[in-house]
């Protein structure tokens, strides 16, 4: 084992330490101590009203995919869906996710599946409400479009890997008036959210949605544990950056 | 300090108060004026009386009355003190009996009338003392003293002589009352204790069947319905058809009238009865005129309740409708201000095109990695193998296809072994589509059929990341034939090749930043000495500039979109398709600075005046 | 209906998988077996991609026949679909008539949307004053203008201190942010992915 291998296993350790930790022992916290996040409180309240007027919820998952880096805003996306599931599992019309990628498809089936069914609403499970809309990412997009458009979806939730072709969804949505938010871990994806999107999340806030939606402990946990780790990589990168100023390393 | 509780609303009030504070019920009956009829019964010492007086014809407690805000009339005959037993008999009824019974709870409503019940049981001890009320000082008024009242009253001289009134006509009324109203037993105990403390000796019982009239001893329930026709002169009562008697009332004039027990006892104040107890009141208890409870009539309400309640009825009112969907406007504002800025962009695209307009002034300056890419395939040997990652999608064809042509007319100049391979799904295709734009570009031809191979295709990568690794690897393991499943690595080009460093160069192009990157992950480590040439769009080329810029390189060369694409041209002295597209590219950039700073501006005037009129932006835009 | 022994059964088996895999990156000497659990990995996901495309065509064809809304587009997806597997299974994707089918078809429709695309994101940059009006929105559409002037080109006008500028916005402050946001993005990443390692994420319904 060299030593890149040996800080990344104490940097994984101590993160899942930190995690734990504030998870098990420190619970308490509320969102309410985190920064304040305009996008969340309104995707909070875009998600009653939609509950409450009967309108739809589309969440767009992206064409990332699981088994690589793009996965994990994927999978933020999935804990999303998760939430606004068990919101909106009485509403007259259930949430809708639409995916680009087959293993996102099927993972979002299953969260609506698991979610009605601790719900004992089993019956009102709909396979259609996890879409693949495509396998590329345009055809993704062109699909999307349709959900995106329709009238009675009153909000538009963005999480996952996404590239260029957000905007597409984020006209077609605009074009509809209604709630626009979401991130992505594509730089471009967000350049294109910043610019059209009502509420957008940029760089890791779209990782804090969990935490911000409460979706369970752990994310809140995850959340403050990141902020310890933030600290320690740029403390890693300045004194780096000195000992190779002075010539070091 | 003494309270009294309401009989009406059980609130407490001072001792000293005439009527309830909060329903207006009276506390203290009225009573005959002490100082002018002296031994006046169920009279305290001291206490303010509220009496009827007959001093030369007018009421001498008139004024006070008057003093507790009653109004008096005139007329009213003086009584004498009352004895200690009615004062004893009022202060019970004062403090306890007087509390609502069940009787109550219609008296409740009709506080006067329980007022006057209460008046009246304690102006029933009266009666005795009326017997000795002056009747021979009514009779020398003759507009008071009513005629029907025999000649000669006794007039009592104190209240003890009223035990020798005879109270067996009042007994009988009483219990004939009692038994039609249906009033309860309390008030019948009541009645009836009272009539056992006032129990007179059959002496003074006959006293009063002497003075009162016969007819009024003779008034019976059952004598009420039939008439006495001998009393009337000799009239026989006629027998009644059958129907005509079936439309009789079956109420008799006892319970139309609703008279309770206490009525009997009631001594006439006005009118030419006045005087006379036991009289039938003038008009049915019901109908008695009686002051409402002060209770209030309107609902205490808040301001913020009643908009919430009207917020909720609003609610409840708009459940059941349904509320259609707002029809799209066809034509809004935003569309407009969309297709204006469309149409001002494929002018100012296509108005090179038809020599409108020209702006062809190519860039001067070289960067330095474009330089350096061309350096480095300049020094490709002929069948040299030069891996080709196609890693864009189809929609980005217009830019990339111009970049990537132009490195690939360098390398078929070269005369390099191309090996086509993509880890998008259309990425196969697509680097077949780039082969045949480079082919149209220069005089070369470069084939891939069975007797001439000038190149291959390998095919998509699966996997991702994974796949990319496994490929950098072992890219025989990975993908052991090309995309129309012939062996690819037999080709004597590429027998030799073992992993990804075994090749002349890589160039990955590639219009995403994670694609880009992935590819420098996986294979850096693995590429020693093979350069790694990236040609990707203009959107992803600062992120990638870093790994040009780093020491040590990571990426030997960056042809960045149509202007990295021109700049190449340049510098091997080839102009390929990005030339062609230069001037409307130029037009286009320029019309779209210019969009932007007049959009942004007039938008900008609209959030302005938005914020000036209070309203927030975001509202109304162009 | 799943009962709750499956529920930790199946966490017990990506919590067992995830670690191999993580643990293969660190010891080399348990790369094999990180080697393999990427293998199937990558088998996984391709055995998913094709029955992606099957759930696709399926959803589709029951909107066509239950009459359902926009089924006009369902039918041409259906209709490109099976033109497209007659064509290019027997002869292969790179085949004479698969590549008439993407060149005139597939990259022409693609290349629209990219258009629109850019026609909105130019009508979305001018409109970005009416939504946020602050500071960052300035410097956003400042940066963008010198972007679009560092790469002009027009005839009597000397642009060249508008591309030094680009440049050196490009290669120091826009590097820089994109490395503050990539370290962030990392750290998300791998808060999710650890979040699934301990159980306390379970995306695959649980």
């Amino acid at each position: 084992m060299n030593a890149i291998s040996l800080a990344g296993i104490i940097f994984l350790a101590l993160f899942a330490g930190l995690i734990a930790y504030f998870a098990r022992f420190k619970p308490g916290s509320s969102p309410s101590s985190l920064r304040d996040i305009p996008a969340f409180s309104r995707i909070r309240r875009g998600i009653g009203l939609a509950v409450e007027a009967g309108q739809q919820l589309h969440l767009a998952l992206g064409h990332g995919g699981i088994a690589d880096f793009k996965g994990g805003s994927g999978l933020v996306g999935l804990s999303l869906l998760e939430r606004i599931a068990r919101a909106a599992s009485n509403s007259d019309r259930p949430p809708v996710a639409t995916s680009g990628e087959a293993s996102l498809a099927f993972l979002s089936q299953d969260t609506f599946k698991s979610v009605y069914r601790l719900m004992y609403s089993e019956s009102q499970y709909d396979p259609e409400a996890g879409q693949l809309t495509g396998l590329t990412p345009f055809s993704y997009a062109a699909g999307a479009i349709l959900v995106a458009s329709d009238p009675q979806v009153s909000t538009n939730l963005f999480s996952g890997h996404f590239g260029s072709e957000i905007g597409l969804i984020l006209d077609a949505a605009e074009q509809n008036d209604s709630l626009t938010s979401g991130g992505s871990d594509d730089l471009q994806a967000q350049a294109i959210l910043y610019a059209a999107a009502q509420e957008p999340l940029v760089g890791e806030e779209l990782y804090a949605a969990g935490a911000y939606l409460q979706v369970n402990p752990y994310h809140l946990a995850s959340v403050r544990a990141q902020d310890i780790m933030r600290w320690v990589l740029a403390g890693g990168i300045l004194v780096g950056a000195v000992l190779k100023a002075f010539g070091l390393i | 300090m003494e309270i009294v509780i309401c009989p009406f609303c059980g609130k407490e009030n001072r001792a000293e108060d005439e009527t309830c504070q909060y329903c207006q019920a009276r506390l203290k009956p009225l009573r005959i004026d002490p100082e002018s009829q002296p031994g006046l019964i169920g009279q305290s010492p001291g206490e303010e009386s509220q009496v009827f007086s007959k001093k030369e014809g007018k009421p001498d407690s008139q004024d006070g009355l008057q003093a507790s805000g009653e109004v008096t009339p005139a007329g009213k005959p003086a009584v004498s003190e009352p004895s200690d037993w009615l004062t004893g008999f009022r202060n019970q009824i004062t403090t306890q009996d007087l509390t609502p019974g069940p009787e109550a709870l219609d008296d409740e409503r009709q506080p006067e009338a329980r007022d006057i019940r209460q008046d009246f049981e304690a102006g029933a001890m009266l009666d005795d003392a009326f017997r000795s009320l002056p009747f021979e000082n009514a009779r020398d008024n003759e507009e008071s003293y009513p005629e029907f009242l025999p000649d000669e009253p006794q007039k009592a001289e104190k209240v003890g002589d009223v035990a020798a009134d005879d109270l067996a006509w009042l007994r009988e009324l009483q219990s004939q009352y009692n038994e039609v109203d249906g009033l309860s037993s309390a008030a019948s105990k009541k009645d009836e204790g009272w009539l056992a403390a006032n129990e007179l000796s059959q002496d003074s019982q006959k006293r009063e069947d002497e003075r009162v009239p016969r007819w009024v001893g003779e008034i019976s329930a059952g004598s009420l319905d039939k008439q006495d026709s001998e009393a009337e002169g000799g009239l026989s009562a006629s027998e009644l058809p059958s129907w005509l008697d079936a439309t009789r009332p079956l109420a008799t004039p006892q319970i139309i009238f609703g008279m309770p027990s206490g009525y009997s006892d009631q001594v006439e104040i006005a009118g030419p009865l006045a005087g006379l107890p036991g009289l039938l009141p003038a008009e049915p208890e019901i109908a008695l005129g009686r002051k409402a409870a002060a209770y209030p009539t309107q609902l205490q309400v808040s301001e913020t309740n009643r908009i919430q309640a009207e917020i909720f009825d609003q609610v409840l009112q708009s459940e059941g409708q349904n509320r259609p969907l707002p029809d799209r406007v066809l034509v809004s504002s935003q569309k407009v201000m969309r297709m204006a800025f469309a149409l001002i962009i494929l002018f100012a695209i296509l108005a090179p095109v038809f020599s409108l307009q020209t702006l062809e002034r190519y860039p001067a300056i070289t960067p330095v990695e474009v330089l350096s890419a061309s350096q480095i395939i300049s020094r490709i040997g002929s069948e040299s193998p030069v891996l080709i990652a196609v890693e864009y999608e189809p929609g980005f064809s217009g830019e990339l296809d111009a970049a990537l042509a132009a490195v690939l007319d360098h390398l078929m100049i070269q005369g390099a072994f191309l090996v086509l391979v993509s880890s998008v799904p259309s990425g196969p295709m697509q680097a077949e589509h780039i082969v045949g734009v480079s082919n149209q570009v220069g005089p070369h031809q470069y084939i891939n059929s069975a007797s001439q191979k000038e190149y291959i295709n390998l095919g998509y990568i699966s996997g991702g990341l994974a796949g990319l690794r496994n490929f950098a690897e072992n890219p025989r393991l990975s993908n052991p034939s090309d995309i129309s499943g012939e062996p690819a690595w037999e080709n004597p080009v590429m027998v030799n090749i073992d992993d990804i460093n075994d090749f002349s160069l890589v160039i990955v192009a590639s219009e995403n930043h994670d694609k880009s990157r992935a590819w420098i992950e996986q294979t850096s480590p693995l590429l020693e000495d093979t350069p790694l040439i990236y040609v990707v769009s203009a959107q992803s080329e600062p992120l990638i500039r870093p790994f040009f810029d780093a020491t040590p390189q990571q990426v030997q060369g960056i042809v960045s979109g149509v202007i990295g694409s021109v700049h190449y041209g340049a510098t091997i002295g080839r102009q390929g398709i990005a030339h062609l597209y230069w001037p409307s590219f130029n037009s286009g950039l320029l019309a779209a600075a210019i969009l932007i700073v007049v959009g942004g501006g007039a938008n900008a005037l609209l959030a302005l005046t938005a914020s000036k009129n209070g309203r927030k932006p975001g509202g109304k835009s162009l | 209906m799943k009962s709750y022994p499956f529920v930790y059964l199946l966490a017990a088996i990506a919590i067992a998988s995830g670690a191999a895999v993580l643990v293969g990156y660190f010891f080399p000497s348990l790369a094999g077996l990180k080697g393999e659990m990427l293998d199937w990995a990558v088998i996984f996901t391709a055995v998913l991609l094709l029955i992606g495309v099957i759930s696709l065509v399926r959803t589709h064809w029951r909107k066509i026949m239950q009459d359902q809304k926009d089924r006009a587009y369902s039918l041409v997806l259906i209709f490109s679909f099976t033109l497209t597997l007659l064509v290019a299974a027997p002869s292969g994707p790179t085949s004479k008539w698969s590549m008439w089918l993407y060149e005139n078809l597939l990259i022409p429709i693609e290349s629209s949307l990219l258009g629109i695309l850019a026609v909105f994101l130019l009508y979305a940059s001018a409109r970005l004053f009416n939504q946020r009006m602050n500071i960052y929105t300035l410097l956003f559409i400042g940066t963008v203008l010198l972007a679009l002037l560092g790469w002009l080109t027009i005839p009597g006008v000397d642009l060249e201190g508008f591309k030094d500028a680009r440049d050196w916005l490009s290669s120091v402050w826009a590097v820089a942010g994109v490395r503050g946001i990539l370290l962030g993005v990392g750290l998300g990443t791998v808060a999710t992915g650890l979040r699934i390692l301990i159980g306390a994420d379970r995306p695959y319904g649980g």
